[in-house]
């Protein structure tokens, strides 16, 4: 049951999403081209000017994803349609496994084709040359590989979002238990479930100063920190908003459990 | 074993007991009228049934378990708004259908639809509200239940369909599964009810057998309800 | 065969009325079998369950019986018939006549009338 409730979901979610990739792809591509027109001014500006479409595409992709899955979890469990959803013979478990799973998915592709956008319009073998001396000369500071960073700062934000994506859902599933302005409550508690991961984070973070002088430095003193620093903060953001992810899902889970109430 | 039953059942909304310690036995093999105004609690009745809203108090018992998976599969519901995913085709609305219910019966399900003379390509997005909910009661006939429960099924549609549709549910009914008709349209609908159930105010006022009824007070049952229910 | 019926009155009588008109009119045959009960609720467009207690009054009236094979089928009881012929002709006769005195018609002037009405059939 799980796998039909996750092909639907993510269907209906990539059907609208996959226009957004093909139109921020087409414009990266342009961007490209046109900006490889150094002499001529008329098609240079038009390279800038979808530079800009590009990078207003990139978020798009973003904020849509974000945007699209919250729909559709609103839309199921509390619009008209969750009529249908509620009278499923499958366990509730399974109808909120599917949605975190295809918005997760959702996320994975769309960061992939954020970053083949980024890649297509802007990679050259300067830019990357130039960015690598760039961090050569913060080697006295970040101790880490180039790579590493990049890799861990993406890897960081995906988990990030993921952690957006759930506490949306939080907030809907806490919204809608209010007996009015179920939209108007989910955001106030979207908001106030991001504050609270963030106390966690920073919580974790002095807890972790306590056994690790760099942190507890970052806390106490103005002074730079040792190389190692960046890892162990990459690290550290990468375990902590797995926990959260956890704790969220079974958060929501257990409130999903608890039963609906609609319209 | 009953096939429905309620024990007890009571439900707050917004600090108003919408519905006050309901008892209810629904028997095998009937074809019963919910009957009361609207905002009386007829739906929240049904939505107890079908998971759409959790008891304050007190039990609902199909087949004497609680609502959950096993329920939902011998129930076939079609409530009163269209509650299909506009984006997808009515074609891929009976897929759906097929994949989530065993005792889906798609080949019915088409039949139906070409009786209707509705184009099972068409996006339901585009189709007109009427033809929405045709659909949505296509789909729900279509199913092999136990219980069916149609909440105001005959509502804002033209009398050629209405008599349609109360065809469907006749040569629907088969041995053994009960239908619950939830209405306030009681004159087009009462020749065909078995029992009836006034609900007012979140109370079962009366439970009887409809032909009874009619000895009893020499009169139609619409007109009993407009007798009872005078404002 | 679409029936009209009335809310006023239990439905399964008005069943009992209209299989009754159809047995001492000879639609139906003394002696034919019945379609199910599945089929003739279709047919008239009635619940089941109200055609089967139709039914269970017609056998009560001796209209019909129940073979072993669970079929049922119209009585081949000719008397019977053509009393219940008679009752219903009386009925409807009867009725005639109120009515139409009502409208201030004489016995002589009411023949006259089914005279004229009759041939022109």
């Amino acid at each position: 049951m799980l796998k039909k409730l996750l092909k639907y979901d993510l269907k209906y979610n990539l059907k609208f999403l996959s226009i957004f990739y093909l139109i921020t792809v087409f414009f990266g591509i342009i961007t490209r081209l046109f900006l490889g027109f150094q002499n001529s001014l008329i098609l240079h500006s038009i390279g800038e000017i979808c530079n800009i479409l590009t990078i207003v595409c990139i978020i798009a992709i973003l904020i849509n994803t974000l945007m699209r899955a919250w729909l559709r979890f609103k839309n199921n469990f509390y619009g008209d349609e969750a009529y249908l959803t509620h009278s499923l013979p499958v366990s509730k478990n399974s109808l909120y496994l599917s949605k975190v799973l295809s918005s997760v998915i959702c996320l994975f592709t769309s960061i992939v084709v954020i970053l083949c956008t980024i890649f297509v319009t802007y990679y050259t073998k300067n830019n990357w040359l130039s960015i690598e001396n760039m961090f050569t000369s913060l080697k006295d500071i970040i101790d880490t590989s180039l790579i590493f960073l990049i890799i861990g700062f993406i890897f960081a934000t995906f988990i990030q979002v993921s952690n957006t994506l759930q506490l949306g859902y939080t907030g809907l599933l806490l919204g809608h238990r209010m007996n009015n302005m179920k939209l108007g409550y989910s955001v106030i508690f979207g908001f106030i479930t991001h504050i609270i991961l963030q106390t966690f984070t920073v919580i974790g973070l002095l807890i972790l100063g306590l056994f690790n002088n760099d942190i507890m430095q970052m806390f106490t003193t103005n002074t730079l920190p040792s190389p190692n620093f960046v890892t162990t903060i990459i690290v550290f953001d990468i375990a902590m908003n797995i926990l959260l992810f956890i704790i969220e899902y079974l958060f929501n889970r257990h409130l999903l459990n608890k039963g609906v109430n609609i319209d | 074993m009953e096939l429905l039953e309620f024990k007890h059942v009571c439900k707050n909304f917004n600090g108003k007991m919408i519905l006050k310690d309901i008892n209810l036995k629904i028997p095998r093999g009937k074809i019963i009228g919910l009957l009361g105004k609207n905002g009386t609690g007829k739906s929240t009745l049904i939505k107890l049934i079908n998971d759409a809203l959790t008891p304050s108090s007190g039990e609902v018992l199909i087949n004497g378990k609680k609502v959950g998976i096993e329920s939902k599969k011998i129930i076939a519901y079609l409530p009163e708004r269209t509650y299909l995913d506009k984006s997808l085709t009515v074609k891929e609305s009976i897929k759906f259908f097929q994949e989530f219910y065993e005792n889906f019966d798609a080949q019915k399900a088409q039949n139906l639809l070409s009786d209707l003379g509705l184009d099972i390509n068409q996006t339901l997005a585009k189709m007109s509200k009427g033809m929405q909910e045709k659909v949505g009661l296509v789909l729900v006939m279509s199913r092999d239940a136990d219980l069916y429960i149609l909440d105001e099924p005959l509502g804002g549609v033209d009398p050629a369909t209405r008599d349609y549709i109360l065809d469907t549910i006749l040569s629907n009914f088969k041995d053994g599964a009960s239908i619950i008709i939830s209405t306030h349209l009681i004159s087009d609908i009462e020749r065909i009810l078995d029992e009836v159930i006034f609900i007012d105010e979140g109370k079962i006022i009366l439970t009887s057998d409809a032909d009874t009824l009619r000895v009893k007070e020499n009169c139609s049952i619409d007109e009993i309800f407009r007798r009872k229910f005078k404002c | 065969m679409k029936q009209d019926f009335s809310n006023e009155t239990p439905i399964y009588l008005q069943i009992v009325e209209k299989i009754k008109i159809l047995i001492i009119s000879g639609q139906i045959l003394p002696g034919d079998r019945l379609p199910s009960v599945r089929d003739l609720a279709l047919d008239m467009k009635v619940n089941p369950n109200t055609m089967q207690k139709a039914l269970v009054e017609l056998e009560n009236l001796r209209l019909i019986y129940t073979e072993r094979t669970n079929g049922k089928y119209a009585t081949q009881n000719k008397k019977l018939i053509d009393k219940l012929k008679q009752e219903q002709s009386a009925k409807l006769t009867t009725y005639y006549i109120e009515n139409m005195s009502k409208l201030g018609y004489s016995l002589k002037e009411i023949i006259e009338q089914i005279k004229k009405k009759g041939e022109k059939k």
